[in-house]
């Protein structure tokens, strides 16, 4: 018995003398992997997996609004390049790669309120071309009929 | 405890102490060149005197995407996620600006009313 005991205070002893990193020093390394981690880890997969459902469907919204503001016509390489980007989103989607897939629709999103705000720049545009054109045309008028003057209304009178 | 184990023990401590600092330096801010593009585009089209005034609300979205790019680059690293918020960050700019051509043309038409 005694033997078995002194046995044990010496394989404890040779542990306590041998033990590279005390208690401290675990804790110190807990810490410091936790908190690596944690920073790290959770913030990523919040990012990847939450919003993915969320960028599909305004992404499908802001094609629409696009659409509806003639930028088929209007801003067509832009609305296209959405269009082609919501598709890939739905292939990287259905495949399983979600950042991916968010990723895209967030692009087509934007893509598509792009092609929403040239088209509807370029409407403007065309309107102030077209009132502009047309105050010329009556200004010219206007001037002509003011040269002729009198003589105009009497030739009309005859 | 003797003076072998005391001089084991600090030495242990000095090793974990240096993995902490390369840990934490790991951690710190590095330079990405995408953001610096951003930035640019950003400060470009935020002192373009046609936006000014006239496209305030997508000039402000895109402030928030490059401060989002400039949170996940400070935060998490993630270079993917950084280029990715860059991207949008410039598209959001492209729509300030056709914005900004939106208005200017709207203005001119209430210009061109009074004339006709």
């Amino acid at each position: 018995m005694g033997t078995i005991f002194s046995i044990k205070a010496a394989m404890i002893g040779r542990a306590k003398t041998h033990l590279p990193f005390s208690a401290f020093n675990y804790v110190i390394f807990s810490a410091a992997f936790l908190s690596f981690g944690c920073s790290i880890l959770p913030l990523n997969s919040e990012r990847t997996a939450k919003p993915t459902v969320g960028a599909f469907s305004k992404a499908e919204l802001s094609l629409r609004t696009a659409a509806e503001a003639r930028a088929d016509e209007l801003a067509p390489m832009d609305l296209q390049r959405a269009k082609e980007k919501l598709e890939h989103a739905r292939k990287a989607m259905a495949a399983g790669r979600d950042t991916e897939a968010r990723r895209l629709a967030e692009a087509a999103d934007v893509e598509a309120e792009l092609a929403e705000a040239k088209a509807e720049a370029e409407i403007m545009r065309l309107a102030a071309d077209y009132i502009r054109r047309r105050g010329d045309v009556l200004r010219q008028e206007l001037e002509g009929d003011v040269k002729r003057g009198p003589a105009t209304e009497t030739s009309r009178g005859r | 405890m003797s003076p072998e184990n005391t001089l084991h023990n600090c030495r242990a401590r000095a090793a974990t102490l240096s993995l902490l600092a390369i840990l934490s330096g790991s951690c710190g801010v590095v330079h990405n060149p995408a953001l610096d593009r951003a930035r640019n585009v950003y400060e470009r089209v935020r002192r373009d005197p046609a936006v000014a005034g006239r496209a305030a609300v997508a000039l402000e979205k895109t402030r928030s995407t490059l401060e989002e790019a400039e949170r996940v680059w400070s935060e998490e690293q993630d270079a993917n996620e950084v280029e990715h918020l860059v991207y949008l960050t410039e598209k959001r700019a492209e729509i300030a600006l056709a914005t900004a051509r939106r208005r200017i043309a709207a203005d001119e038409i209430q210009q061109l009313r009074p004339q006709r």
